[in-house]
C-alpha cells in the first residue's frame, strides 16, 4: 500500500511530485502505480538487447520524463545514467545500467 | 447614468467564461495526464500521442484551438517537425506552441522555429505552467488587434475592425452556429432633424444599451460601425420573432414611444468558412430588403435574395455600356380601333427590350425596368427609347402615310426631372415631328403618389400638345377627385387586373363597364390592353371599348415586323 512515508523512505521527493499533481494525493499515487507498468521499461530492455540505440534512447528518455515528473529520484537517477550515453549514441554494454533501472523499479513495486 | 461608466459585455466577459481548447502532445501517457491535471478544469484538454496524431487534430481544430503543449521526443513525427509544419501553415501558425524541454539548447532552437515559450521538464510548478500558457494565449489573441480605437466613443460599443476580429475569436472559442445581424434605424436623419442631434445621440445610446443587454445571454457582440447602423454577432437563435419583438418594445419603452422603427437583416447560421465582412455584407443585404417591408420588422438573408442583389448590381453596371452598344431595342405592340366594322390599326405602344451580349440573350423587362425605376437610371433609358421611337417614326411617316401616335412610357422619375419637357421637345424637333406624334403613357399609380406636383407636370405636357394616356387604369388607388382633375386624353385598362374567375364574372364585368362609363363621362377613349382572345375582344367592343391592344391582335414585335403591318394597313 502506497503511503507518503514509504515513498519518502524509498527516496522520493514527495513534496515536489505531489505539487506537480496539484497536491492531489490520490492522483499522485495513481500515476506512480501506473508508472511501474510503463511499457517503456520492456521496450528499453529489448532495444538494448537488440543494440537499437535510437529506440533505447526514446524509451529511456520517456521513462526519465515520467520519473522526473513524479519525483521518483532513485529511478530517475538510474535512468539518467543510461539516457545520457544513449543520447550521445555510445555503443557500450548497458547491462549493468539497465539492471539498476529495473532494480529501482522493483523496489518501487515492493512498496506499492 | 454616466454612460461612459457603463460596463458593456466585452470579449473578455464572454470568452473569459469559455474553456479554451488546449492540446497536449506527449508519447508518455503519465506525462500527458499530469500536464492535463495541471492545466485544470478551466481548460478543455485534448491529447495526442505523437506528432502525426497532433497534426491531424490541429488541422481539424485550428479555428478554436488556443494553444499546444508539446513534447519534443516522440516516435512517428517528433515535436520539432510538428512545430515547423504548424508554423509553415497560415491556418495553424497563429496557434501558440509551448515546448516542454529539459535541455537548454533545445529551448533556443524551438524559439527560433516558432515556439512562443517553453516550460521545463520535470515540470515547473503548476501555477508557473498555467501562467505561461495563459500569457501565451493572451498574447496570441491580443496580437490580432492592431487598431487603436477599440470602442465607439458615443455608445461604448466595439469599433468595426475590433468587432470583426472579436467575431473571429468567438468562432474559435465558442463552437456552434452563429447569426450575423445588421440593424439600422428607419429615417434616422428625420429623427435627428425633428428632435435634434442630442436626442438622436440618446436614441443611439439607448439602443446600444438594449442590444448589449439582449445579446449577452446569446454570447453576442455588438458594434456600431457608423451612424445609425449596428452589427450583432451571436449564437444562432431559433426564434427571431421573439427577439425582435422584445427589442422593439424595449426601444420604444426607453424612448417614450417615439415610434423608432429598427430595420433588421439577419444572416442565420452564418457560414464560418467565409470571412466575417462577407457575413455582415449578407446581413446588410437582408437589412436593405427590410427597408421596403413595413409589415415585417426583419428580413432573413437567403441565397435567392443574394443572387437577386448580385443580378441587380450586374444590370446596373451593365446599363451604361448597353446604351452605348445599342443593346436596348424598341418593340412595337399595335393598337386597334374597334369603333368601325373591322378592327383598324390605329396606334402602337413602344416597349423596351434588352438584347444583352454579355448575358447572351434577352433580359426580361420585368427584371431591369423596376430596378432602373428604383435608382433613377430609367430616365436615361426612357430618353434613349423616346429618341429611337422618334427617329423610327420619322422614317415610317416618310414612307407610309399615317397620322396616329406611337405611345412611349414615362416613368415617375422622368416626371420629376426639371428638363423633361425641354428634352422631349428637342427630340421632337430633331426628327421633325410634332407633339401629337408621341403619346405619353403614365401609370395611374404614379399619378396617385404625389398629386399636385405630378398634376402640374402632366398638365404642362398636355398643354404643349402631348397626348396623355393613363396606363393601368384601375390598378392604382387614385381618388375619384384626382381622376376627375387628371389632364388625360386616353384611359388604358389592363385586362390582367380584371381576371375572371369562377364566381366573380359579374363583378369583373361590372368594373370594366364602370371604367368605360367613367371614360365616357371624362370624354376620353378607352384602350383595353392585355386582350388575349376573341371572346374578350368581342365583349369589349360590345360594351363600347374604343381600342384594343393585346396578344389577340399582335404581340410586341421588332420594328421590321411592325413595318410590315404598316405596309399592309397604311
Amino acid at each position: 500500500m502506497l503511503s507518503m512515508e514509504s515513498l519518502k523512505e524509498y527516496g522520493v521527493k514527495t513534496n515536489e511530485g505531489l505539487a506537480r499533481c496539484c497536491n492531489m494525493e490520490a492522483f499522485y499515487f495513481k500515476m506512480i502505480t501506473a508508472s511501474v507498468n510503463d511499457a517503456n521499461f520492456d521496450k528499453l530492455g529489448k532495444a538494448l538487447e537488440a543494440k537499437d540505440l535510437k529506440e533505447a534512447f526514446e524509451a529511456a528518455h520517456a521513462l526519465k520524463g515520467v520519473a522526473g515528473n513524479l519525483a521518483l529520484d532513485p529511478l530517475y537517477d538510474a535512468i539518467c545514467e543510461i539516457v545520457e550515453p544513449l543520447r550521445a549514441g555510445e555503443d557500450r554494454d548497458y547491462t549493468e545500467a539497465y539492471k539498476k533501472v529495473t532494480d529501482a523499479r522493483d523496489r518501487l513495486i515492493a512498496i506499492i | 447614468m454616466g454612460r461612459n461608466k457603463r460596463k458593456f459585455s466585452s470579449i473578455g466577459d464572454i470568452v473569459g467564461n469559455v474553456r479554451r481548447l488546449v492540446l497536449i502532445v506527449d508519447d508518455e501517457e503519465i506525462n500527458r495526464l499530469i500536464l492535463g491535471n495541471i492545466m485544470g478544469p478551466q481548460y478543455q484538454i485534448a491529447y495526442a500521442v505523437d506528432g502525426v496524431e497532433a497534426l491531424k487534430f490541429v488541422q481539424e481544430n485550428y479555428r478554436n484551438l488556443s494553444a499546444v503543449l508539446l513534447d519534443l521526443n516522440m516516435p512517428n513525427m517528433d515535436g520539432r517537425t510538428l512545430l515547423k509544419t504548424m508554423k509553415a501553415d497560415p491556418l495553424t501558425s497563429r496557434i501558440p506552441v509551448l515546448v516542454a524541454t529539459g535541455v537548454k539548447e533545445e529551448e533556443v532552437q524551438c524559439l527560433q522555429e516558432g515556439a512562443c515559450d517553453f516550460f521545463a521538464k520535470p515540470y515547473d510548478m503548476p501555477e508557473v505552467i498555467r501562467a505561461r500558457v495563459a500569457n501565451a494565449i493572451k498574447m496570441a489573441e491580443d496580437s490580432e488587434f492592431i487598431e487603436v480605437a477599440e470602442k465607439d466613443a458615443l455608445t461604448g460599443l466595439y469599433a468595426r475592425d475590433f468587432f470583426y476580429r472579436y467575431c473571429e475569436q468567438l468562432d474559435r472559442n465558442i463552437a456552434g452556429e452563429k447569426d450575423a445581424l445588421a440593424l439600422d434605424i428607419d429615417r434616422f436623419k428625420l429623427i435627428n432633424g425633428l428632435y435634434g442631434k442630442a436626442f438622436g445621440d440618446k436614441v443611439l445610446i439607448k439602443i446600444a444599451e438594449i442590444l448589449v443587454d439582449m445579446v449577452r445571454k446569446n454570447n453576442g457582440l455588438v458594434c456600431r460601425p457608423n451612424a445609425d447602423t449596428f452589427l450583432i454577432y451571436q449564437d444562432h437563435l431559433k426564434d427571431y420573432d421573439a427577439f425582435v419583438t422584445q427589442l422593439n418594445e424595449a426601444v420604444n419603452a426607453a424612448l417614450d414611444n417615439t415610434h423608432i422603427r429598427l430595420r433588421i437583416g439577419i444572416y442565420e447560421n452564418a457560414d464560418q468558412t467565409i470571412d466575417v465582412l462577407t457575413r455582415f455584407d449578407r446581413a446588410h443585404i437582408a437589412c436593405e430588403k427590410a427597408k421596403d417591408n413595413y409589415s415585417h420588422p426583419y428580413e432573413v438573408y437567403d441565397e435567392v435574395s443574394h443572387r437577386q442583389q448580385l443580378e441587380s448590381q450586374k444590370y446596373i453596371s451593365a446599363m451604361e455600356d448597353a446604351l452605348k452598344q445599342r443593346e436596348f431595342i424598341t418593340y412595337y405592340q399595335p393598337k386597334y380601333d374597334m369603333t368601325g366594322d373591322t378592327p383598324r390599326l390605329a396606334g402602337a405602344e413602344a416597349l423596351v427590350r434588352w438584347q444583352s451580349k454579355t448575358e447572351g440573350g434577352m433580359i426580361s423587362p420585368g427584371k431591369f425596368i423596376p430596378l432602373f425605376e428604383q435608382n433613377g437610371l430609367i430616365y436615361k433609358l426612357d430618353l434613349y427609347i423616346w429618341e429611337e421611337v422618334a427617329r423610327q417614326m420619322k422614317e415610317w411617316k416618310e414612307k407610309y402615310s399615317f397620322n396616329f401616335p406611337i405611345s412611349v412610357n414615362v416613368s415617375r422619375v422622368d416626371l420629376y426631372s426639371p428638363n423633361l419637357l425641354l428634352e422631349i421637345e428637342q427630340i421632337i424637333d430633331r426628327h421633325g415631328l410634332t407633339f401629337r406624334d408621341l403619346a405619353l403613357e403614365i401609370t395611374e399609380s404614379v399619378c396617385a403618389a404625389d398629386t399636385e406636383t405630378i398634376l402640374s407636370v402632366v398638365r404642362n405636357l398636355r398643354d404643349h400638345g402631348f397626348k396623355i394616356e393613363m396606363d393601368d387604369f384601375g390598378s392604382g388607388y387614385s381618388s375619384l377627385n384626382m381622376l376627375s382633375r387628371m389632364p388625360i386624353n386616353v384611359l388604358k385598362m389592363d385586362m390582367k387586373f380584371f381576371q375572371r374567375n369562377a364566381g366573380n364574372d359579374e363583378i369583373m364585368d361590372a368594373m370594366i363597364r364602370l371604367i368605360i362609363d367613367f371614360a365616357k363621362v371624362m370624354k376620353v377613349p378607352v384602350i383595353a390592353e392585355g386582350v388575349e382572345d376573341k371572346e374578350q375582344a368581342d365583349y369589349l367592343k360590345a360594351i363600347g371599348c374604343d381600342m384594343i391592344q393585346g396578344y389577340y391582335f399582335g404581340r410586341p414585335m421588332p420594328a421590321a415586323e411592325f413595318e410590315k403591318l404598316l405596309q399592309q394597313n397604311c
